[in-house]
Parts: C-alpha cells; structure tokens; sequence
C-alpha cells in the first residue's frame, strides 16, 4: 500500500496553516492554562493528593470542545460550495483527504497532550505532585477519549451538509444511544442495584441470623437452597467517556477515568467510525451543502432523535399526573419542529410532514417507555460462594472499645471469603456500628461493589472470625515504593518530599512489625490518620495508619510539625498573620456562640497565644491541643500541653461576648 | 484527450446533465457556452472530479478521472465563484499549489503577479473582484497543468487584463500544447479566443463546431438588383436566412465549396457585398436551422 496516497503531509501542513488561530489555541493557550489550573489545584493547595481526575480539568473540558473545533477546522470546506469547489478539484484523492486529516487531527491533539504532560511533568520534578505512571495514564486515556470524539464528529461531517447539522449528528452519536441505553435499562443509576443471592456451601457462609417474613416462602425456600439475599452492585462505567463525565453529573473527583473496559470500547467504536469514514466522504455527495441532508426525510428522522430525551422527561411527568404542563411542553416542542428546520435547513418542511413525524417519534419514545424494564436486561444474580475469587476491603478502621481494628486488604482465602460473606448477608438487629465498603470478584472476572454493615455487638464475632493482620500487612506490602507519591495527614495535609522520606522509613518499619494482632491499642492521646498514595494499576491505592499505633510515628509526626511551624513563624513573624488563619482541633466551648463570636476576636487570641509560646515543645505523652494554622494555601501545625491556658482563652472570649448581648439567661451553655 | 460518454446528473430530482457525450481533443481551446443554469459548471464540476455523476463516464486518454489523484495533477480548474483560504496570502496560495502540483513554476507565477501588479504578501481577502480572478487564473498557470478548465473566466476582469488572460492562455496552449476549457454565457467573450465552441442545451450537448469552420462557410451577402427578385431565383445557393427590405436582399448562407459568388455574380447584381458574421450571428442561424430560437438557449 503507497501510505503517500493515504497521508500527504504538504497538504495537511497547508491544511492546517489556515487554521493558525486554533493552532495557537491549542499548542499555546491550552497547555498553558492547563498548567495553571494544574499549579493551582494539584501544586499549590495542600488538601488532596493528586488523582487523574484532578490533574484532567481541562483536559475534560476540552473532550467536548477541541476535536470537534478541529473537525470543523480540517473538514469545514466540505459545508461551502465555493470551498468545495476549490478542495475537491485539487490532485488529491477523497480517501488521502479523510485520511490525512483524520491523522493530522489526532497527532495534533497528541502534541497538545504532550505538551501538557510535559508541562505538568516538569513542575513535578520542583514539585512532586503527579508520578509519571499517571501522566502517561492521562496521555493514554485522553489520546484515546479525543480521538474517539474527533472521529465521530468526522463521521458526522460525512453525512451532513451544514456545520450545525454536524453538531447535531455528532451529538447523537456521542449520547444518544448510552442515554437510552442508560434510561431504559439502568434508570439513570450510578450502581446496578441487583437482586442477588449468595449460595453458601459451607458452614462458615452461612449467617448467625437470617430473618424471612413468614409468609415470604421464596426467602424461605431459598434460605433451605442456602440462598441469602445480600446487597450487590455493579458500577455502571462502562459508558464511553463523553457520556460518563456528564452522566458523573461533573462530579468528577471520584470518578474512575482509567477504565480499561471503556477504553478498548472506545478505540474499537474509532477505529470503526474512521474506516466508515473513509467509505462515507468518498462516497459523499458534495453538491449537499448549505443544507442539513441530502432528502429531508432523514432531516426529520435526525430531528426526532434529537426530541427523544426531551419526551422521556415528558412521559415522566405525564405519569406523575401534570397534564397541563404536558401539554404546554408539548406545543414548545411542536415550535422547535419548525424552529429546527430553519435552523438546520433555512427552510421550512411542510407542516403536516413535522407532525407526521413528530407523532411518531412521540409514540416510539412512549411505547418504547411502557416496556417494562426487565425485558433488557435479568437483574437478578446468584453467587456461589465457589464462585468468588476474592473479596478486597479498601480501605477499613473501625474503632472498638478505644482500640482499632485494622481490615484494609484483599482476601484470597476460602475461609476468609466465607467469613466475610457470612457478615455480609448477617440481618443487622441493631444500629449500624461500622459500615466496611468491599469489592467482590469472581473467577470469571466479572466484579461487584458490596458491603458489610455491623451493629456494635457483632464487631467482636466479626473480628474472631476473621484471620490475622497480616493481610493488612499485605495490603501495605503491595505498594510500591517507588509508585508512592504523597502521604497525607488527618487527609488533608500533604507532607512534602523530604519529609515524607522519614515518615516512609518510620511507617516500613511499623509494617514490618506488625504482628498477628487483629485488635491494636491506639494512643487516644492523639491518633490521626496518615493515608499513602501510591499510583499503581492505574488507579490512585490509598493505605491507611492511624498514627495512635505507634508511639514514634505519634512523636515523629507532631515533632516535625512543631519544627516546621517553628521554623516558618521565626523566619516571617511580622507579615505571618496577616496571611494566615488559626484554627484549633478543640473549640467546643464556642459552640453555642458562633453567632456571637468576632472571628477577628478569636484570631487575635490565638494569634497572642502562639505568638506567646510557639518557640515551647511538646510533651506528647501528656494531653495536647493541635492547632492548624493555614497559611499562604498550606496547613501548618502547633501542638502545645496549655490546655488549660487554652481553655481560659476562650472562656474569656465566650464571656465577652455573654456581657455584650446579655446571653446569661437567653442560652443553654452546655459546660 | 476527455472523454465524456453518457453523463447524467440530477439534482433535486431535476435532471441537469441528461446522457451528454462530448470529446475535448488535446491543444485546444475549448469555448463552452449555454444559458444560465444549463449546466456548464455542473459539467466542469463532474470533470474536475468534485461531484460524481450518476451515469455515464468521464475518462482522460482511457482512463476514468474521480478521485484519480494522478490523472487530477494533469488539471486545474478555476471554478466561477472564488475561494481562497481566510487569512492567506498570494504568495501562500502559491505555496499551496505547489504542494499539490509537482510541475507548479514558482518563478513564472511571480512574474505574472509581478506583471499584474499584485501584492504577494497582501492577504487575499482585501483584494478587490477582479484581482481575486488574477490571482486564481495565475495560480492555475502556474501549476502547468495539461488541462485547464475555467468557469466564466473572465468574470470581473477589465478590459486590459482580460485581454492579457487571453494572450497569456493562448500562448500556455501553443507553448505547451496544454488544453484550455473555458466556460461563458457571452459567446462574444469566446469568440476571438476559442478553438472549438460547444452549446449546452437542455442537458446535452447540442452544436459543437470548429469555429475556423463556422466562420469560413458561412456568410451574409448584400444584394440588389434591378429587377425583382425571390428567395427561389437563388438556385444552388444554401440559403439559411432571406430578408428583403426595399431592393436590397440581404441573404446568410453556408458556402463549403466557395461557389455561391460565381453563381451570384451570373446574376448581374447591381450591388454585391460579403459581409463577415459574428459567432452570435452563426449561432443563430445555425439554431434556427435547427429548429431553436436562439434566445431560449443563450
């Protein structure tokens, strides 16, 4: 195959010199404002860890605007007759045109991707924020993601005869079919929630108490099949990505964008529209432009498809009973039927064509609607416990009797399976005490979210059914070092590269010391929570310790946090306060007075405090106040043992202000 | 040589090209005339490879010309409404042709910017009409193309540079032997320039004619004599128009063989003068043999 007659890189040099404004676009002025938000979010404030999602602000706003611009950019002539003209008479074939822009138009995209990871890769090195493992992770899944939406925009363009008419398409085709799909079948769910059952084939599956109505006799057969009715899940994130982020309702902060599922869909879906493509533009008529289709049947069908979302919310409203509000948005949407024509096609299709149409596509969304739901799709599910290959607990600590267990980790062990199980169907006769969030996989891949809810009395035969720390310990073991790039303290305050060295060593040498305890003392005096991130498997694992197992991490951390504090007040102690904020771990005495309170007032306080005797240290084997102090976006922290000075503070404060507004009387202070 | 072979095209359920056959014969220049909307550019469209015809073929020397790349770098077409990229200058539309046309002469296609008084670094766009065609028909010289094809080529231009185009296209034909296909509905625009003219009618091709041969076989003739004379006294004369005012006969004729002024002069004639027709003139004498008013068509 002669690639010249497929790629004519002169052509596309001289393609895109047209286009210098949205080349500047986008190798300058996206890069660039990708590397400030990126500064700002992901550098400058302290709060999070980075995650792909943090590090994609752009890039996710760009997935909607910037390959469909570059579709318009590379293909624009086609809706012109007087560019037609001028394009398709020159010595190129229809399929080198396709091809070179479609190719043209990614690699664009790529060095633009390139250039922000580049960007962001090279604050790092300064600043480590993002491991390079993710940088690449977004270059893989955006190259894809845009590619996806470019190629469809494409295909649209190929069909089309007007650039609002491609737009449309190119909506469609992105939406469309994952909303009805959602719609019908998911009812618009984050979560598949299943009827499901395990089936116990052991006696170490089977629950303590298992409760069926008397007159259930399903649940009572099924409990005699050893069937329980547990609560399963399925994530529904298998939507190509455009459709996700909006489906995500722009939350995007816990969304998992590194799904290999939805990636391998949506190169498939490219590649396809591509090759498509190719056989669409060399067939195109090129005399259909200045128009949105060649025949003005498939005009009306395409502007019935787009109605479709918009009567299923109808429908909805019709079953809530709201008849007059039907119909008014039924006539809004008889206007759009005519609006649409004019805009798509400047001219208007006869009336009674429109509402021929637009009965139609009204009866096909409606009956479509009345199907009942588990025609698509058998929601129901039963797991044998043989089945399951694994059941992973991401992250759990729950609290019992002032000590702590520790359960973060995957559970490979038929025993452990079928204790976790066990607990996982258990009735709760009681509150919840602890809720565990796990993660069930199968032998045949398939995975399900699910979780294990706990009444305090059952915390004790849940901790003695289930194995040593080790798996804890595992869990800690499979982090890899080098893919570790921040660890965070009460999950907020990150520490910085140099300290997180020490701190690294310290938490190894607790995890090599852990033992088969399932139940570990916590200093009550001050635990905090320290999560490591470690970027592995494409994804951001957390690990987390209470620093109250260990007396050192305890010293080590409000040690260092003490010096560092120390350090940066003695070094700016005049300009410091009018750039920072105090706040302190122990301000119950105010709660009844915030309405009262000047928070000019309790910053002073605190301010004259510190001020007092920040240069003091702590004793942290003694009782202690933390107080936070933000200063210029990042937390610092000062420890100190005047509790009681502390507290006599804010005493003062709260009586001030009971003697300004007389509150004696009028509120309970609860001392 | 192109040729077109039953080529039909409809648009909007209205057929534009109905079955039309036409040969255009390397080295030429090639006039095609025909009323507004007959279909002149549709036809050059359908050449150049930007629409495609629903029947019929449209070969060069065998070989069929959509979407054959290299057969395309044998042609350029100058189409009747202009389009240049936003922002570009002359000098950057010389570079895009270049890019495209392998025989593209940078050099010639200076000197003609040169001698047309063009700003190469002047963007395009804030050109006026007539110097935006300079620029497209001097790209389009440039590229050394074999086949030229301009749709109302002169559209715009003033009477000084369109004279110019017309030596400059007459000497690409008879300096490269490159075809030139130009297309008007001004035979006046054609007539000094043209080869070979062909009438778009209907669809179809209807009269197609070496204008050499249109001009030298046909003649109006001046008359008198002193008796009275009728159309049938002109015996062996092929006679397309007679018209009689006073004594004066004024008669078009179509003379291959050269004989009518001996045959006329047996007459004895009083008065006898020939007279040289326009192409407008035999147009219209060739339709209405045909059968055509001449009005319909042009």
């Amino acid at each position: 195959m002669n690639l010249k007659r497929l790629f004519n890189w002169p052509y596309l040099r001289q393609n895109l010199k047209k286009s210098k404004g949205l080349l500047a676009i986008i190798l300058g002025i996206i890069p660039i404002l990708n590397l400030l938000i990126f500064i700002a979010i992901n550098v400058l404030s302290n709060s999070e860890a980075s995650t792909l999602s943090r590090i994609s602000t752009v890039a996710i706003l760009g997935l909607y605007t910037i390959p469909i611009l570059l579709s318009m950019a590379l293909f624009g002539f086609v809706f012109k007759r007087k560019s037609v003209d001028f394009m398709m008479s020159m010595p190129l074939e229809r399929k080198t045109i396709f091809v070179t822009n479609t190719i043209g138009g990614i690699g664009l995209m790529i060095a633009m991707l390139l250039l922000n990871i580049l960007l962001m890769g090279l604050v790092s090195l300064w600043v480590p924020a993002v491991p390079g493992a993710m940088l690449f992770d977004y270059l893989v899944i955006w190259t894809i993601s845009y590619s996806f939406v470019f190629t469809l925009t494409n295909l649209a363009m190929t069909i089309s005869g007007n650039r609002i008419t491609q737009l449309i398409v190119t909506a469609l085709f992105l939406f469309l079919i994952p909303f009805c799909y959602d719609t019908f079948i998911h009812n618009n769910e984050s979560y598949q929630y299943l009827t499901s059952y395990v089936e116990c084939t052991t006696e170490s599956c089977k629950p303590e108490t298992y409760l069926c109505a008397t007159n259930d006799l399903l649940c009572q057969e099924r409990k005699n099949n050893n069937q329980y009715a547990i609560d399963l899940r399925q994530e529904n994130n298998n939507y190509t990505m455009p459709y996700q982020l909006i489906r995500s309702r722009l939350d995007w902060n816990d969304l998992i964008l590194y799904n290999g599922g939805q990636l391998l869909k949506m190169t498939l879906i490219s590649v396809f529209a591509f090759i498509l493509g190719i056989y669409l533009f060399n067939r195109r008529k090129m005399e259909v432009c200045e128009t949105s289709f060649e025949n003005f049947h498939v005009h009306s069908i395409v502007k019935c498809l787009t109605m479709i979302p918009f009567i299923l919310f109808v429908y909805d409203t019709l079953l809530d009973g709201d008849f007059i509000f039907v119909i008014i948005v039924l006539f809004i949407f008889l206007i759009y039927f005519f609006i649409y024509d004019l805009i798509t096609r400047r001219s208007i299709i006869r009336w009674q064509h429109s509402l021929l149409y637009f009965s139609g596509v009204v009866i096909f969304t409606f009956a479509l609607s009345l199907i009942p739901r588990p025609i698509f799709h058998s929601q129901e599910v039963v797991l044998n416990q043989e089945e399951i290959a694994a059941i992973e607990i991401p992250e759990a600590q729950l609290s019992y009797e002032g000590d702590i267990i520790l359960y973060q980790g995957r559970f490979e062990e038929k025993e452990s399976i079928a204790h976790l199980l066990k607990w996982m169907n258990t009735d709760l006769s009681q509150e919840a005490y602890g809720v565990m969030e796990i993660k069930i996989e199968l032998m045949n891949g398939k995975k399900y979210n699910s979780s294990i809810v706990l009444g305090e009395s059952q915390i004790k035969s849940f901790v003695e059914d289930m194995p040593s720390g080790f798996v804890y310990k595992n869990a800690y073991d499979e982090l890899k070092e080098n893919r570790i790039f921040a660890i965070s303290y009460s999950n907020s305050d990150l520490y910085s590269p140099k300290q997180r060295k020490g701190l690294l060593d310290r938490l190894n040498k607790i995890m090599s010391e852990i033992d088969e305890q399932k139940i570990y003392p916590i200093d009550n005096n001050y635990n905090q929570i320290i999560t490591v991130y470690a970027y592995q498997d494409h994804e951001v694992k957390r690990f987390q310790i209470p620093s109250g197992i260990d007396y050192e991490l305890n010293e080590y951390i409000i040690k260092n946090y003490q010096k560092e504090f120390q350090e940066i007040y003695q070094a700016k102690p005049k300009q410091f306060w009018e750039n920072a904020q105090v706040d302190t771990n122990d301000d119950s005495k105010f709660a009844d007075y915030y309405g009262y309170l000047s928070f000019q007032n309790i910053q002073k306080a605190y301010q004259d405090f510190i001020e007092a005797y920040y240069m003091e240290e702590v004793d942290i084997t003694k009782p202690m106040i933390d107080f936070t102090i933000t200063y210029k976006n990042k937390n610092y922290h000062y420890f100190t043992n005047r509790i009681k000075e502390v507290k006599e503070l804010q005493d003062k404060l709260v009586e001030e202000v009971k003697q300004l507004y007389n509150l004696d009387s009028g509120v309970d202070v609860d001392e | 040589m192109i040729q077109i072979k039953d080529v039909s095209k409809s648009f909007n359920n209205v057929k534009i090209l109905d079955k039309l056959n036409c040969t255009i014969t390397d080295n030429c220049i090639y006039g095609l005339v025909g009323a507004n909307g007959s279909g002149k550019s549709t036809l050059l469209r359908l050449i150049n490879g930007i629409y495609k015809q629903e029947e019929g073929t449209i070969t060069m020397n065998g070989e069929e010309l959509f979407n054959n790349a290299t057969l395309k770098q044998k042609i350029v077409f100058v189409p009747d409404d202009l389009f240049f990229y936003p922002g570009y200058t002359l000098k950057d539309m010389f570079q895009f042709y270049q890019a495209l046309y392998p025989r593209f002469d940078e050099e010639y296609a200076v000197s003609l910017a040169k001698m047309f008084k063009l700003d190469q670094n002047r963007k395009i766009s804030t050109f006026s009409k007539g110097m935006k065609r300079q620029c497209a028909l001097i790209a389009s010289l440039a590229t050394n193309a074999e086949y030229m094809f301009f749709d109302e080529t002169f559209d715009g231009l003033d009477p000084v540079v369109r004279n110019t185009m017309k030596k400059l296209i007459a000497k690409k034909m008879s300096e490269q032997n490159t075809t030139i296909i130009m297309t008007s509905h001004n035979l006046r625009e054609l007539e000094d320039i043209c080869d070979r003219l062909g009438l778009l009618y209907k669809g179809g091709i209807l009269f197609e004619s070496e204008i050499d041969n249109l001009k030298t076989n046909m003649y109006k003739v001046q008359i008198s004599f002193a008796q009275e004379k009728k159309k049938e006294d002109f015996k062996g004369i092929d006679i397309l128009s007679f018209k009689k005012v006073g004594s004066i006969i004024t008669l078009v004729i179509k003379d291959e063989k050269k004989t009518s002024r001996k045959i006329l002069e047996k007459m004895k004639p009083v008065i006898l003068d020939y007279l040289p027709l326009t192409l407008e003139e035999i147009f219209i004498y060739e339709m209405e043999v045909l059968g055509y008013e001449f009005e319909e068509i042009i």
